[in-house]
């Protein structure tokens, strides 16, 4: 029996069923998408829980969650000893239960950035002095990390001189961000929004890194690294409109030091290809979506 | 053309149960917009995120281990000599263990736990126990330490431990002064007490029902809140005997393990050819 030809009807009916199969794969892809997204771990309580469970073994006790109190009396606001997270300083106040006796070192939030990424997490502990057979004092330990974007650049720099490969750090600099840079020029417009321009400038000062000013005075709470660094300076266009201007970081390990805001700007014959070349991080950042002035 | 009919009706079928997926979908992904929505993003959230309790019982355990708890007579002691001494000789006297119960809470307390408890556990059976919220008691520790009901309650007699529970001879292992040593029974068990014990406040004939509660029914809808020695859990028990047991209250910790709200860290012992466990079990 010969085949009846398909019917226009019949073709209408086939686009219909793949179009509606087409839309539902989309939306799937779509709830699944939005669902991970969802589902964010809190990468800043992880980090404080990790700080102080590493503090609790660290040189600094005795068994874990025993502290020496002679370890802890060699250090102060300012130093990050016993334990490190990349991307996040942690400060740690130790206080007796009695409240008579009390010590505070590590790295303190910046001051006035509220929307910092942080977390706090309490443990209970013991304390003992150095030789003593038991526990002396019970205690309670408070880890505070915070995450900004001199910790971040900080990890990412300390990343390229441990691997001696370029790393890469997507940011979007804010309100906040100013903290760590210095107003330049705000220009009025009667038709557009007012532009704002920030000379951002990092350097280290003793080890350590931070925002500093024309002059090189530190501007913000700064951070030692483990890493060469020559210097960073850029004047970019902050977008008032967009609350944001979303740019990419790069620490970048180099043959000698070098002073280029954008990354284009760093030649290729200065950029080490092994470890044995490297003398030093260069910081760059991507002018594709940053305003460069 | 052959089967046609057959291949057009499931499709429409499947499309038509396609089209409902997606609706859902759709109304789920609106719905999350709307503070009141069940399953917004803001709970999935929640849903990764760490559970404290977990390495508490661990330190505590640590530092316990290297405190002088010391004893009556002033010798040098920590948790796991006595957790050693319980295991080699199966028990404690009654001075050490008062000792110490109150050492341990002068240690404890101070890191202002809401949960706190240590046992010591052999192959025979529970040997010792220290609790805040959850004092066990009884010759083998199985009943635990309550605060009266009074007996009555609006003319119907309930027991001195509350609905579903009844007093035990708690021996060497009391709860002090003013304070019940109770243990859960079977409903049969639990009436058979009430008319064995008619007690001095005058009461109807009537009894309350035992009504389990909670997840896993670990829990018996009370007359009472839950107080000292129970712990309030969630149960439908607004409607239980005439809304006269409106409580869910269970005796059980692992309701609070369940949960994530305690955890348990535990200690092997070997000594002498014997073995146990020290167990710390803390909240956050």
């Amino acid at each position: 029996m010969a085949e009846t030809p398909l019917m226009f009807g019949d073709v209408l009916f086939q686009l219909v069923r793949m179009l509606v199969f087409l839309i539902f794969v989309i939306g799937m892809a779509v709830a699944f998408v939005t669902i991970f997204r969802a589902s964010e771990l809190d990468y800043a309580a992880k980090a404080a829980r990790e700080v102080g469970e590493t503090l609790m073994v660290s040189g600094a006790s005795d068994g874990r969650g025993v502290l020496v109190i002679e370890e802890l009396n060699k250090y102060k606001i300012g130093d990050e000893p016993f334990a490190r997270h990349c991307s996040y300083g942690y400060k740690a106040t130790i206080k007796t239960t009695d409240g008579k006796q009390s010590w505070e070192f590590g790295m303190e939030p910046q001051p006035g950035m509220d929307n910092a990424l942080k977390a706090t997490e309490k443990f209970p502990i013991g304390l003992k002095h150095a030789g003593s057979e038991y526990v002396e004092y019970t205690g309670k330990m408070e880890i505070t990390v915070h995450e900004t974007l001199l910790t971040q650049l900080s990890c990412v720099m300390e990343m390229a001189y441990e691997t001696g490969v370029r790393q890469t750090m997507r940011h979007t600099l804010t309100n906040q961000d100013a903290h760590f840079a210095e107003l330049s020029d705000v220009k009025s417009s009667m038709l557009t929004a007012s532009s704002i321009y920030y000379d951002m400038r990092f350097a280290l000062k003793n080890g350590k890194l931070c925002a500093v000013d024309g002059k090189g005075e530190p501007i913000s709470i700064c951070r030692k690294i483990n890493a060469p660094f020559g210097g960073f300076h850029v004047k970019y266009k902050y977008d008032v409109k967009a609350a944001g201007s979303d740019t990419t970081f790069a620490a970048i390990p180099v043959k000698e030091p070098i002073n280029a805001a954008r990354c284009s700007d760093i030649p290729n014959d200065v950029v080490a290809t092994t470890n044995d070349e490297m003398k030093t991080v260069a910081l760059c950042v991507d002018d594709k979506e940053l305003e460069i002035v | 053309m052959k089967g046609f009919a057959t291949s057009y009706f499931w499709t429409v079928v499947v499309v038509i149960v396609a089209l409902v997926a997606l609706l859902i979908i759709m109304l789920m992904m609106i719905c999350t917009l709307f503070p009141f929505c069940p399953f917004g993003p803001a709970q999935a959230v929640y849903a990764i995120n760490y559970v404290d309790a977990y390495n508490t019982p661990y330190t505590i355990a640590s530092v316990l281990s290297q405190y002088n708890l010391g004893d009556a007579k002033g010798n040098e002691k920590t948790l796991i000599d006595y957790a050693y001494e319980t295991l080699l000789t199966g028990d404690m006297n009654v001075a050490d263990k008062e000792y110490l119960a109150a050492k341990l809470k002068d240690v404890l307390d101070k890191y202002k736990l809401s949960y706190y408890e240590v046992f010591v556990t052999s192959s025979d059976g529970p040997l010792l126990q220290f609790g805040k919220t959850l004092q066990k008691c009884g010759p083998k520790l199985e009943g635990t330490c309550t605060v009266t009901t009074g007996g009555a309650v609006d003319g119907i007699r309930v027991g001195t431990c509350d609905v579903g529970r009844t007093e035990i001879n708690a021996i060497e292992n009391g709860c002090g002064f003013g304070i019940l040593c109770c243990t859960t029974v079977s409903q049969d068990k639990y009436y058979k007490w009430l008319d064995e014990h008619p007690g001095s406040v005058p009461a109807a004939e009537q009894k309350m029902a035992v009504v389990k509660c909670g997840a896993d029914e670990a829990g018996i809808c009370t007359r009472s809140e839950c107080d000292f020695g129970e712990i309030s859990i969630a149960g439908n028990c607004k409607y239980v005997n005439d809304g006269k047991t409106p409580n869910c209250c269970s005796t059980n910790p692992d309701v609070l393990k369940n949960a994530g709200k305690i955890a348990d860290a535990e200690i092997p012992l070997f000594y002498g050819g014997k073995d146990g466990t020290l167990v710390v079990r803390t909240s956050d």
